[in-house]
């Protein structure tokens, strides 16, 4: 019976003193993760949300800006499956390509974090004055994010509380009412953005930043008179200067020069993009260390479309041209952008023998945005490209100034000196005096084409200039060694591609609260 | 058939026993299996005595027969049938026992606990090692394929050390993980922390009566995993090897001739409408080409793929005396993948060790140790399986890309490939490092002890530890034109690295059982356990990330000196229960059952966070009843019901709790800014799944047990199903939350039946089991549309597209259909079927309104087959296995041509595809994947029958005479044999093996099944 007792006692002994039976065994959480209840007390954790809400720029850029260009005749794409060639032969569907539903994820992402970031912006103990410039910046931010994917996909849904499970069935609002939310965000913005900022905080927004954003929305909306005030505005900071070298805008020493306004800041190996991989050339006897793609070429067309270097348009018979070299003596931005035959790339003569290189398509390579030039230098690996993506620079500002001006008043000084401004630093001489409008437009969209060539701004330029029907349906030539003549198939359906299709998932995951664009 | 078989064993006895008189007064004996294989712990018992012995490893026994004038013997074992023999003399007594087919006396394994199978009231069934013994079975979960009735065991690769199979009981009924909970030795495992010669049986908890116990993690059934124990006697050696040569089942095949590829690519282009790629020059140069190294026309899937070798020895030491006995084992495997240099090595450790101090006390270890190590291709990526990705590369290869270049260095193509970077798949296997080390614990420590009579107390401590080091070194390697000898591209896109990623977990686990036990009134037994249980998970991992090695040769972080990379992370997880389990026989012959699980789980928010699991059973043996004596079909009849809840706790651990990431960084002028951003949704709302499972069986023996046949109706309700809802990118781009979304609904039932019967020396025995289950969702508040849809009234998971009704003949039939919106269709093209358009009618137009459920991935019937014969020294055993009403969708490199500058299957050779000449052809008109056609979306032409019939595995086997044997002295026992696996397929499915996944729809990184061919030995000593 005793033994009994004491075998008794050792089970309530060993039942009630079992490691774990405390308290806190099921209060576990994630070790690496913050809770939302602790966070938002101070200004280092503003800072932290607000840099989140600039990662997401990213999202948007990266994969997206060169890209932009092999939809239209400036360049050429090989490769469908990098997710943007079935656009340019209008042939995309609401399955795909993969590029454009990058771009919508990417900037609800970006829409999602800022709409956080303003609704606990007001709960931090912090300075006001630091207080008010970060709302500012995030109202920015979701104003280009929403600026970026309404552009591209027309009226999307207008979200800006916080994200919420109940938003999945939110409808697409209309493309002026996204505009409409997009400038009011701006406007409430730029009064508390800073003028400069020191250089620690270079990639920051700016009051110029969402001023030129201003101008641009405006102008894509041809309100041409605000458009012009917008873009004024920025000038009338002067804060802002060309760059005297245009090569040297797009050099990584050069990052965060005068010119800029607003750019992506990549670093490699954390934050970086591919641009040298997708222009650098595709043989192993240029670049041998890392070996570009060749995704992005320039065409004929677009290399065509360079003046001569006197300002003249190329003829045969143009006694600046050079006989034995059509594309010699040309505006200089020319041999700045582009990789030709006869002339280096990377000490080696490009391209290298007439049957030995595999990856041209088009005859030309992309200079501008990668590292490679004429002398032998050092070469990126796939993936360690650092060269900040610009998304808004002062001669951007310029011609847009003058754009707006020319549509809203017609041709004046102030019109010519912007353009002028650009030309002058590119090397070429001024615009002919007496342009009339007319004439000023056109020298105005062939200055925008040549001047910002994989920047991703001519898609946009030729669908809002409601041109991009003769402009994208136009065949580009080639002229590799295994591909020559017109071999691209390119269309433009005004009934549906001025437009991208919504990514079917999303009608899908909404129960079609979201609307498939029309023709799709 | 009774008296000739008593006669035939009378003649065994005389021809056998001449000389073996004895001078004492005790009865020696030897008790054998049906094929002469010695048993060891027969109880041998003299008749009309309390007098009972057991048989030692060698199935010797000695019984004093004291002074009984008449002797006989009774001599039982679980699984076979019950022998009594009259002994005359001092002769020596040698006695074969014939199976039983329904192991009605067998001891089943159940939760915390043992029951004899005749007094089960719930589903449960078993495998036993003999069923799989000496079989190439290289993962535990391989060794139910088509043994037990309710289950789909699919194995999809033959990778060595990635190849165990998935296991679904009864259907699937959750959106998440759907595997059983497994317990090895009662400590919650996986099949990769036991050698599966380790394995004495493995029982599968099927219903709710018997799987309750286990309460929250139940819900997708228990498999409960025994390991072999050392038995009463002199020390016994078991001594297994065998030797193999491994294949695919099948390959895929690609064009291998480079001119017909070149051509077919031609030939696509044209169909597009576009000119040549590949110029008549080109195509001119290399058929007059002879270097075979300039003009190869290479086979990548066979120069990669090629018949591997095996082999796997295991030793078990085991015996014991009267209060302790041990079993302790050794195993290794060395496996060598079929993909050129993947290989696979498992060393492991068993040891089991069971000590009775006394009547009332005993105590015991369980330990299982493993160490495996897995050599794979760096090309794809770290992980188990990550050669995947390499054998995509494979299909990618075109047959022009070359091997080596004449001077040895790895080559690539003179020809304008259309994806003009070359992976060469030979440097991609021959080099780098993909090394995954795995070194796993899982055992525990226990007592018993005996509070009172009939009271006893178990306390069981266990652990599961995992530690893994995964090393990945990708070398910088480059490809050069066998022409000319230039450079043309390096290899992969990623720099020369190395990454060491290390992860360990821990799983503690504590649970004491108080267990009374009393027989009231003879009548009355009841069985009462009550029991407590605590497990708490822990995880950790880092990842360390170095590249600027000088050279490809060294592969330590050390070696590397630049962009160093580290992170790094861990998780927590704790579950608490109490239970218990009440039976109640009268007379063994009514049974009812009840058990209760209180569970609490911190994946679940305080409020949420305890369920109640409760079942109730019962059993009726109706044989016992009174009536049923004298009637002699029936040996055994039982009908049994079941009814319970059970809970699926299978989701994030920290679903319930909101949380902000860190990660989202920036890097304003270059420099670091940490950022935090919000990427997903909680829900704290979220609780267990639940299922409510009813089950009623049917069990009966004829023939004295020799014919079983067993029927269970099966009907299990799965609600509140966790699955993270489909959330359109505009809330923000962030992971949908999970909830408790929905209901499915696996009805159905099974039949399964075994048979032995002797003829004069032939034995054999045949068994067969069959499933059938309908799937269905019956509630999900909106429908979570996608390639794979859930809907009210289909099968979970159905496969939802375009529904083709065919190939569009000519012009004036494509005119007259509706066709694809923004692409253009010709004849030749793929025709669908328009069902709806934005008012729900047909429209006139397919698009995205047009898709429906055209089939589903889970099968309708799963069925295995097993027969075995012997035959004096000679057996012969073969399992089958089969699933039918399943479907698979496979698209990809591997069925569409030209994907993304991929080779071409040849089922798109000249002939097979539609042409004006040609418009019956088996498939549309040849196009390259990225061809602005619908052909390719998904749609259900590319959908095929999944159903296949396959013999799992044929084994023969030659065991020597006891005669011979005991002539050798030190060897008690040899069988030699031979082993096939998978050997044959039945099967409508085109190009890939059917036992796969069948959402996987890239057949591409499919590792390929394997056929196994084995000879082994087996000694005792």
């Amino acid at each position: 019976m005793k033994k009994c007792l004491a075998y008794s006692l050792m089970f309530v002994v060993v039942i009630f003193s079992l490691p774990g039976c405390k308290k806190d065994f099921f209060d576990l959480y994630p070790r690496d993760q913050l809770s939302p209840g602790s966070f938002w007390k101070n200004a280092d954790d503003a800072h932290a949300a607000l840099t989140g809400c600039y990662n997401s720029v990213w999202n948007v850029t990266a994969n997206v800006l060169p890209y932009l260009d092999v939809l239209t005749p400036n360049a050429y794409g090989e490769y469908p499956w990098e997710g943007w060639k079935d656009i340019s032969k209008g042939t995309q569907t609401p399955q795909g390509p993969a590029g454009p539903a990058g771009v919508w994820e990417g900037a609800f992402r970006g829409i999602g974090r800022t709409n956080t970031f303003l609704a606990n912006i007001d709960k931090p103990e912090m300075d006001e004055g630091e207080r008010t410039r970060m709302k500012s910046e995030a109202l920015f931010l979701r104003a280009y994010y929403y600026f970026t994917v309404s552009n591209y996909f027309g009226g999307v849904p207008l979200i800006t509380d916080p994200p919420d499970v109940s938003q999945a069935t939110a409808p697409r609002s209309s493309k002026e009412d996204i505009t409409a939310q997009v400038l009011k965000d701006l406007d409430e913005a730029i009064p508390g953005l800073p003028l400069t900022i020191p250089a620690e905080e270079n990639g920051r927004v700016t009051q110029g930043a969402a001023l030129g954003l201003k101008a641009r929305v405006l102008l894509y909306e041809s309100r041409w008179d605000e458009a012009a005030a917008a873009a004024k505005a920025v000038m009338d900071l002067n804060v802002y200067h060309l760059f005297p070298s245009y090569r040297g805008l797009f050099l990584p020493q050069n990052e965060n020069n005068s010119e800029v306004i607003f750019d992506v800041q990549f670093k490699q190996p954390e934050y970086p993009s591919a641009w040298d991989t997708y222009l650098g050339i595709y043989d192993g006897n240029i670049l041998t260390a890392a070996i570009g793609w060749s995704s992005i070429e320039p065409t004929t067309d677009f290399v065509d479309e360079y003046e001569m270097k006197d300002g003249s348009v190329w003829t045969a018979s143009n006694p600046v041209a050079d006989p034995a070299d059509k594309y010699n003596n040309r505006d200089p931005r020319l041999d700045q952008t582009i990789f030709r035959k006869g002339k280096k790339y990377n000490g080696v003569p490009y391209p290298v023998d007439a049957d030995g290189f595999p990856g041209i398509y088009t005859g030309f390579s992309f200079k501008k945005y990668t590292v490679y030039d004429t002398a032998a230098g050092p070469q990126v690996d796939y993936n360690k490209s650092e060269i900040n993506g610009i998304i808004l620079r002062y001669a951007d500002v310029l011609l847009m100034y003058a754009e707006a001006k020319n549509e809203s008043s017609g041709v004046d000084q102030s019109v010519y000196d912007a353009v002028n401004a650009v030309r002058e630093r590119a090397g070429m001489p001024d615009l002919p005096a007496g342009l009339n409008q007319d004439q000023m437009r056109d020298r105005i969209r062939h200055e925008r084409r040549i001047e910002f060539v994989i920047e991703g701004l001519y898609y946009s330029d030729v669908r809002r200039w409601k041109v991009a029907e003769s402009v994208l349906s136009r065949d580009v030539e080639l002229d590799g060694s295994y591909k020559r003549g017109i071999m691209d198939d390119r269309s433009f359906d005004p009934a549906k591609d001025y437009v991208w299709p919504i990514p079917q998932r999303e009608i899908d995951y909404s129960q079609k609260a979201i609307e498939q664009n029309p023709n799709y | 058939m009774r008296l000739p078989e008593r006669l035939l064993w009378i003649a065994c006895f005389l021809l056998t026993s001449t000389g073996a008189f004895a001078q004492a007064s005790t009865i020696r004996g030897r008790v054998t299996d049906q094929t002469g294989k010695p048993l060891s712990d027969v109880t041998v018992s003299l008749k009309n005595s309390a007098t009972s012995t057991v048989t030692d490893p060698d199935g010797n026994f000695i019984i004093n027969p004291g002074q009984l004038k008449k002797i006989s013997l009774v001599v039982t074992i679980v699984g076979y049938g019950p022998q009594e023999i009259a002994v005359k003399g001092n002769e020596f007594v040698r006695v074969s026992m014939q199976p039983e087919a329904s192991g009605l006396n067998e001891v089943v394994v159940v939760g915390y606990g043992t029951q004899k199978r005749a007094n089960l009231t719930g589903a449960v069934g078993t495998v036993k090692s003999d069923a799989f013994a000496d079989r190439s079975i290289t993962n535990a979960s391989q060794a139910l394929a088509g043994q037990i009735a309710g289950l789909w065991v699919n194995q999809t690769s033959g990778q060595p050390g990635v190849d165990g199979a998935t296991i679904n009981i009864r259907g699937i009924g959750t959106f998440g993980n759907s595997s059983p909970l497994v317990l090895i030795d009662g400590i919650q495992g996986s099949f990769n922390s036991v050698n599966p010669n380790d394995i004495e049986s493995i029982s599968v908890l099927k219903d709710a009566s018997s799987s309750a116990i286990y309460g929250s993690r139940a819900a997708n059934g228990v498999i409960l995993i025994v390991t072999k124990s050392g038995k009463k006697g002199p020390l016994h050696v078991d001594l297994n090897s065998y030797w193999g040569q491994q294949q695919a089942t099948i390959l895929p095949k690609m064009v291998s001739n480079s001119v017909q590829a070149m051509e077919l690519y031609n030939q696509a282009m044209e169909n597009e409408g576009q000119a040549d790629h590949y110029s008549q020059n080109v195509i001119d140069e290399y058929k007059n080409g002879t270097d075979p190294l300039i003009y190869p026309n290479n086979d990548w899937m066979h120069l990669i793929i090629r018949p591997a070798a095996m082999q796997e020895h295991n030793v078990r030491l085991s015996g014991g005396k009267e209060a302790t006995q041990y079993s302790v084992s050794l195993g290794y495997l060395d496996q060598d993948g079929i993909v050129k240099n993947d290989q696979s090595k498992r060393y492991s450790l068993n040891f089991n060790l069971r000590s009775k101090v006394s009547d009332r006390f005993d105590w015991g270890i369980h330990s299982n140790l493993i160490n495996s190590v897995l050599n794979q291709s760096y090309y794809s990526g770290f992980g188990y399986n990550s050669t995947i990705g390499m054998l995509t590369e494979l299909v990618r290869a075109m047959p022009f890309d070359g091997t080596y270049t004449a001077d040895g260095r790895y080559a690539s193509t003179w020809v304008n490939a259309v994806n003009a970077q070359f992976n060469n798949p030979l440097a991609m296997v021959d080099n780098g490092l993909n090394r995954t080390t795995n070194n796993s614990v899982n055992g525990n420590a226990f007592f018993n002890l005996e509070l009172l009579k009939g009271l006893k107390w178990n306390v069981t401590g266990g652990i599961n530890y995992l530690d893994n080091l995964q090393e990945r070194f990708i070398p910088e390697l480059y490809v050069y034109d066998p022409k000319s000898g230039d450079l043309k591209n390096r290899i992969g896109n990623d720099s020369r690295s190395l990454s060491n990623l290390y992860s360990k977990s821990l799983l503690t686990t504590f649970y004491s059982t108080l267990t009374y036990n009393k027989k009231i009134l003879r009548d009355h037994e009841i069985t009462a356990l009550v029991g407590f249980n605590r497990e708490k998970y822990t995880d950790k991992y880092m990842n360390a990330y170095i590249e600027g090695f000088l050279s490809n040769s060294l592969t330590e972080l050390n070696a590397g000196s630049s962009n160093k990379n580290v992170s790094g992370g861990g998780t927590d997880y704790g579950i608490r229960s109490v239970f218990g389990r009440l039976n109640y026989a009268f007379r063994d012959k009514y049974l009812l059952e009840a058990n209760l699980r209180y569970d609490g789980s911190s994946r679940f928010a305080a409020a949420n966070r305890w369920g109640v699991f409760p079942s109730f059973s019962a059993g009726w043996r109706i044989d016992k009843e009174a009536f049923m004596q004298d009637q002699q079909v029936f040996s055994n009849l039982k009908l049994r019901a079941s009814w319970g809840r059970l809970g699926n706790d299978q989701i994030g651990l920290y679903s319930w709790i909101p949380t902000l990431s860190l990660g989202s960084d920036y890097y304003f002028n270059g420099q670091p800014s940490s950022g935090v951003a919000q990427t997903a949704v909680s829900n704290p709302d979220i609780t267990w799944e639940s299922a409510t499972k009813t089950d009623v069986g049917i069990e009966a023996g004829f023939l004295q047990n020799r014919l079983s046949i067993e029927f269970d109706y099966f009907n299990d309700l799965r609600q509140d199903i966790l699955r993270n809802i489909n959330l359109p990118w505009t809330v923000g781009d962030l992971a949908a939350p999970a909830e408790n979304l929905a209901s499915v609904r696996n009805k159905g039932w099974e039949f399964s039946t075994n048979y032995t019967q002797n003829f004069g020396k032939l034995r054999l025995s045949g068994g067969f089991n069959v499933t059938h289950v309908t799937n269905e969702v019956v509630k999900i508040p909106d429908p979570q549309i996608g390639f794979l849809i859930l809907k009210e009234g289909e099968s979970m998971n159905a496969f939802y597209m375009w529904k083709a009704t065919g190939i569009f003949k000519s012009q004036q039939e494509v005119d007259n259909s509706p066709v694809p919106v923004g692409r253009t269709t010709l004849p030749g093209d793929i025709k669908f079927e328009d069902i709806s358009g934005p008012d729900g009618k047909p429209d006139g137009k397919i698009d995205a309104d047009d898709r429906q459920v055209v089939g589903k991935p889970i099968p309708t019937w799963t069925y295995g087959i097993h027969l075995s014969a012997a035959y004096g020294g000679f057996d012969l055993g073969v399992l089958m296995q089969g699933v039918a009403g399943v479907q698979s969708y496979v698209g990809g490199e591997l069925y569409f041509p030209f994907l993304n500058g991929a080779g071409v299957p040849d089922r798109w050779e000249a002939g097979n595809t539609w042409t004006p000449d040609n418009v019956n052809a088996k498939l549309p008109r040849l196009l390259q994947y990225s061809a602005p056609t619908w052909n390719y979306e998904n749609n259900s032409f590319w959908l095929q029958d999944a159903s296949f019939l396959r013999i799992k595995n044929i084994q023969i086997g030659y065991s020597l005479p006891d005669k011979l044997i005991s002539t050798l002295k030190v060897i008690k026992g040899l069988r030699i044999y031979a082993n096939g696996q998978n050997l044959f397929t039945f099967t409508k499915f085109e190009g890939l093996d059917p036992e796969r996944f069948p959402t996987n729809t890239t057949g591409a990184n499919q590792y390929p099944n394997i056929r196994i061919i084995t000879g082994g030995v087996n000694i005792k000593f």
